[in-house]
């Protein structure tokens, strides 16, 4: 009697460890690193390292975690860098408009340029009586034409684009920005990017 | 009711049950127990931090106990629907279903009341993503098909008659 309770156990045992593991392999894929071209750069897919940020254009721990994103991927110059839209409307008002007039600018090939624009001059428009005037304008200083952003900005799969990045990141339960997730592990703002990340990683590349 | 229709009752021979009755319990048995193993093994094959996560944002459990939390409950999960498919321990995985199906519905419960808005229940891990209100449908599901499997789901293909 105790014997086959005790193989009944083990059995349920090998079961349940196997089905992870199993499942492991199949399933448990990282966030997904899918992204229009314009928001990627670095080493092209399948790269051996993959960040992808969930970010907001209106978000001070944003701006402040670019210069900790550049030393990340100077350190690791086979990284692939993936930027999605995480607007936190509730707090930024701003940050949905300025998501679109950045995809649009990507549109026409401008998103990087336009994109470190609105970090860097972040404090003025943020606090600009004109706030979408002003994200026009910086973009339109790089470069981006006017006539094609407006036309852009009236395209529904230009909210439709920003809408699923951030559908994606309620789904990962991405609840402030930045939100990093390093070959599919979590980091939140910038300092555990710079001073974690690195550590797990080079941990994680090791196994 | 007189005498002799209680003892007549008390004594009814259980096989004069209707014949499906141990295929719907088996059934049962195995349809909780799928679910209860694909929830857990997608929650315990992702990284513990993930769940905990999820679970403070339920706002239920101390912090102190989250992490635990999500180390282990995708694992009492696993080993109760394991336990629930090859029918070891049948009535006690069962009722240990009910219990954990009746946890998962009221905290989902809890949520709505407090006007949480939850992105999705966490309850598949990082691979489905459940709203809320289906998963409480299906909490609710599963703790009547777990009544099923523990009134009759000992009786066929189980390692309890082994």
């Amino acid at each position: 009697m105790l014997t086959r309770r005790l193989i009944g156990a083990s059995l349920i045992v090998l079961c349940s460890v196997g089905t992870v593991f199993g499942l492991r392999r199949a399933f448990n894929k990282p966030v997904d690193e899918r992204a229009p071209a314009f928001r990627v750069k670095g080493a092209p897919a399948p790269a051996k390292i993959t960040v992808v940020e969930f970010s907001d254009f209106e978000c001070p721990a944003c701006r402040a975690a670019e210069e900790p994103i550049a030393n990340f991927l100077k350190a690791y110059p086979d990284a692939r860098f993936v930027f999605k839209n995480f607007p936190l409307e509730r707090i930024h008002p701003w940050a949905l408009p300025a998501a679109e007039v950045a995809e649009c600018a990507g549109r026409q090939g401008k998103f990087w340029p336009v994109h470190d624009s609105f970090y860097k001059h972040q404090p003025e428009w943020a606090q600009s009586p004109t706030p979408e005037q002003d994200l026009q304008k910086l973009a339109e200083s790089h470069g981006v034409d006017a006539k094609q952003l407006q036309s852009c900005l009236q395209d529904p799969a230009t909210k439709a684009a920003i809408e699923s990045d951030v559908q994606e990141g309620r789904n990962r339960w991405v609840y402030s920005t930045p939100t990093f997730f390093v070959n599919g592990k979590r980091f939140i703002g910038g300092q555990q990017l710079a001073e974690m990340a690195p550590l797990w990683l080079d941990k994680h590349l090791k196994k | 009711m007189s005498a002799p229709a209680m003892t007549k009752q008390a004594h009814a021979d259980p096989s004069a049950a209707p014949a499906w009755l141990p295929w719907a319990g088996l059934a049962a048995r195995l349809v909780v127990g799928a679910v209860l193993v694909v929830s857990g093994a997608l929650k315990a094959a992702g990284a513990p931090e993930e769940f905990a996560i999820v679970i403070s944002f339920y706002r239920i459990v101390p912090d102190s106990m989250v992490m635990s939390l999500a180390a282990i409950l995708p694992w009492i999960e696993l080993f109760v629907g394991w336990a629930l498919i090859l029918g070891y321990f049948t009535k006690q995985a069962a009722a240990a279903a009910i219990g954990l199906s009746s946890v998962f519905f009221l905290a989902l419960l809890s949520t709505k009341l407090r006007g949480f808005n939850l992105p999705n229940c966490g309850c598949f891990g990082a691979t489905w993503h459940v709203p809320p209100s289906a998963t409480m449908g299906l909490d609710a599901a599963l703790i009547a098909l777990a009544a099923v499997a523990l009134r009759h789901g000992g009786r066929r293909a189980s390692l309890d008659n082994w």
